[in-house]
């Protein structure tokens, strides 16, 4: 209602405060007169234009999240990957709304994702390389299975799987180079309002 | 102020709005009340792009813990759970999905609309369980064309002895090379299938199929947002005489008076009302005997190998199709009884799950068999018993001070069983038809999920053993009716909804004759 009851207070203006005032042909060229139309004030999103503020994650588990997005969703030449998404940064705004059960699930994958790296390698997950990750990430390459593993590290990195590829397929940076080449890739959908609120 | 109506219909969905339907053109005047406010398309819905919802399109997290129906573009239609608890023992998890609109869930059902045959209202003497409803399918035939007719049903006549044919808009479409492939395959094996039955139109709801035309003749008033505390009764003669309601927005009482009572809120809700007005309930089963039907949903996802690569062959993939009830019709399965029936697609991506894989190799396997996904869903009759039932939970109130139900539903061994060689099935099909099987499960989602409850004020003919007769009457009270699913016997594997629509006319016509002939 209230959108509606804009636009129509919009579109009524009274026909003299909608049209530029005249002015005296002998005051041609003073300062511009200033117009009484809306302008169209173009504004930036914050996720394309900002950093994010980490919430859920300590700084070693964000690393570890940012380094699996990139490897889970690689940037390819013409599509976008998790990196360029922000895919771990929104994965922290979602994390830390999530319930205890999720937080959980997050906390101790991306905990176990640095232990296996350091005993592997000496280093924290954020600074191994994708040919380094592949042996901890092996439970990715099982076959799939509906009931969920018994194995809290694999629960943990299916849900990675598809939370980062929903994370970044919905999101702009991919949604805007995509759907240039596929029309079905706009991201677009109905979206019901509260209603009677 | 007369506020004296002939019938006051609680709900404005399938159940409701086939039933003022039919009163108001017979010149009742009716009332109905609805728990949700009247939608506004103009106004309640807008495009937008999922990075600019909050949420990515993943929604708030934990806002729906039952509903798995709901997304970011669609959260705000849904019944808000914490405005409208409901309880279940945990390890009995029941997900309630409920529409609290003008128009219920017929705003967004998914349009199937098969009748139901005598294998289901004749179910026990086809095989010993249960209670045969107290018509037959000759009763219902006739309300089913109008159903038909109303919600403009697309289909193609089958001949087929447990899917009955309808008065269909035919559909002559032909189908796709996949789908034919599977027909084949399936009909070699003396199984058939048909093209799905489905209501057609942009819009098939009853707000816009069913309350204009009552509307229309000046016989129907609809009051939103009014949420049905309690049916009141005449102390003197037992007979209902109105509802109590609170306006959901104001939270003011109010009482509306009327000759007749017609209940369609929703399966569950409808008994809800009853258990706390204390009423209609001398046989004690009254919220007992809840069933559903259960969905194995993506039993068997395949890949259609002449499609693979991306770029598949012109008239190869796209279409869908339906396997009817086959099971336990002539002969009789070892471990179940009833049935199941397949709804498979083709044309489909599939998911990125089933996909041991991550990274380019991932992409590169999706970008494989973008297109080529052929998939099936089981959806299996769900056998009404006793022990499954709703009762009012007295600890736990809504929004509005009313007491909610608990819920206690199980599956057991038959649709377990039934899930199972849905399964078996669905891969041999796909086998047979040349399909490679990528994944394959037979796990039930929660009872509850397929937005399908039915039963818990049953029909019948025994007022010892049911609530209503076969008219939808309940045997106590006889001015009140009650017309949603919450009065089906048994439900087969058919959508329900136009059954419930059928069962709702049929109802409202013999309450007209009555209150023509004075009987009630």
């Amino acid at each position: 209602m209230k959108r509606r009851t804009a636009i129509r207070s919009i579109l009524t203006l009274p026909a003299a405060l909608a049209l530029p005032v005249p002015l005296p042909a002998q005051e041609a060229a003073p300062a511009p007169a200033a117009s009484n139309e809306m302008p169209d004030t173009p504004t930036v999103a914050a996720d394309t234009h900002a950093d994010t503020v980490v919430k859920a994650f300590n700084a070693d588990q964000f690393a570890a999240l940012n380094k699996l997005s990139s490897i889970l969703v690689p940037s390819l030449p013409d599509t976008p990957g998790g990196l360029d998404a922000k895919a771990a940064e929104f994965l922290d705004f979602l994390i830390s709304q999530s319930p205890p059960d999720r937080v959980m699930l997050y906390n101790e994958g991306l905990d176990r994702l640095n232990q296996e790296a350091r005993k592997r390698t000496g280093k924290p997950f954020g600074e191994i390389t994708a040919e380094q990750a592949r042996p901890i990430l092996a439970p990715l390459h099982e076959p799939w299975a509906y009931e969920p593993s018994t194995d809290p590290f694999t629960c943990f990195l299916r849900a990675a799987k598809e939370d980062i590829l929903k994370a970044t397929r919905n999101s702009r940076q991919y949604i805007s180079v995509v759907s240039r080449r596929n029309r079905r890739a706009g991201g677009m959908g109905i979206y019901w309002y509260p209603i009677n609120d | 102020m007369n506020t004296d109506y002939d019938v006051l219909i609680i709900g404005s969905g399938a159940s409701g709005g086939s039933a003022a339907h039919v009163l108001a053109k017979k010149g009742i005047r009716c009332l109905m009340l609805d728990a949700g406010p009247a939608v506004d398309f103009e106004r309640d819905r807008g495009f937008k792009r999922v990075y600019d919802l909050p949420y990515r399109g993943f929604g708030k997290p934990g806002r729906f813990p039952n509903v798995t129906q709901a997304n970011e573009f669609n959260g705000n239609v849904w019944a808000d759970q914490k405005k409208n608890p409901y309880t279940y023992d945990r390890s009995d998890p029941y997900n309630w999905v409920r529409v609290r609109l003008v128009g219920g869930k017929t705003l967004f059902w998914g349009r199937w609309s098969l009748r139901l045959s005598d294998y289901e209202f004749r179910c026990k003497d086809h095989d010993g369980y249960g209670e045969n409803w107290p018509i037959r399918y000759e009763d219902l035939a006739s309300y089913y064309d109008r159903a038909e007719r109303i919600f403009r049903v697309t289909g193609q006549k089958a001949g087929l002895p447990q899917l009955p044919d309808g008065v269909f808009i035919e559909d002559n479409s032909p189908d796709s090379g996949s789908i034919r492939r599977f027909d084949a395959a399936a009909a070699r094996r003396g199984i058939a299938t048909t093209k799905v039955r489905r209501a057609s139109g942009e819009l098939a709801s009853s707000v816009n199929l069913l309350l204009p035309g009552a509307i229309e003749t000046g016989n129907l008033q609809i009051i939103s947002d009014a949420v049905v505390r309690e049916i009141t009764t005449d102390p003197k003669t037992g007979l209902a005489n109105g509802a109590y309601f609170i306006d959901s927005r104001s939270r003011h009482d109010y009482h509306v008076k009327a000759r007749v009572v017609v209940m369609g809120a929703s399966c569950l809700e409808s008994t809800r009302i009853l258990l706390n007005s204390g009423l209609a309930n001398s046989s004690g089963v009254l919220g007992h005997y809840l069933f559903d039907q259960f969905y194995v949903k993506d039993v068997v996802v395949a890949v259609v190998p002449q499609a693979r690569g991306g770029n598949p062959p012109r008239g190869l993939m796209g279409g869908g199709g339906c396997v009817p009830r086959f099971r336990n019709l002539k002969t009789r399965e070892k471990n179940f009884i009833r049935g199941y029936l397949l709804d498979f697609s083709s044309g489909s991506t599939p998911d990125a799950k089933y996909f041991p894989a991550y990274g380019e190799a991932l992409e590169k396997q999706l970008a494989e068999v973008d297109g080529a996904g052929f998939g099936i869903w089981a959806i299996g009759e769900v056998l009404p018993r006793y022990e499954n039932h709703v009762r009012i939970d007295k600890k736990v109130s809504d929004a509005w001070g009313i007491p909610a139900l608990h819920v206690q539903a199980k599956y057991s061994d038959n649709e377990f069983a039934m899930a199972k060689d849905s399964m078996q099935v669905s891969e041999e099909l796909c086998r047979a038809a040349g399909f490679e099987v990528l994944a394959k499960h037979w796990q039930m989602v929660p009872p509850g999920e397929s937005i399908h409850e039915l039963g818990t004020c049953r029909m019948g003919d025994d007022p010892k053993t049911s609530v209503l007769n076969k008219y939808n009457q309940s045997h106590d009270i006889k001015n009140l009716f009650v017309v949603d699913g919450s009065a089906f016997v048994s439900g087969g594997c058919q959508n329900p909804t136009l059954t419930i629509s059928a069962l709702a006319m049929r109802a409202a016509e013999y309450l007209a004759e009555q209150m023509r002939t004075r009987e009630i």
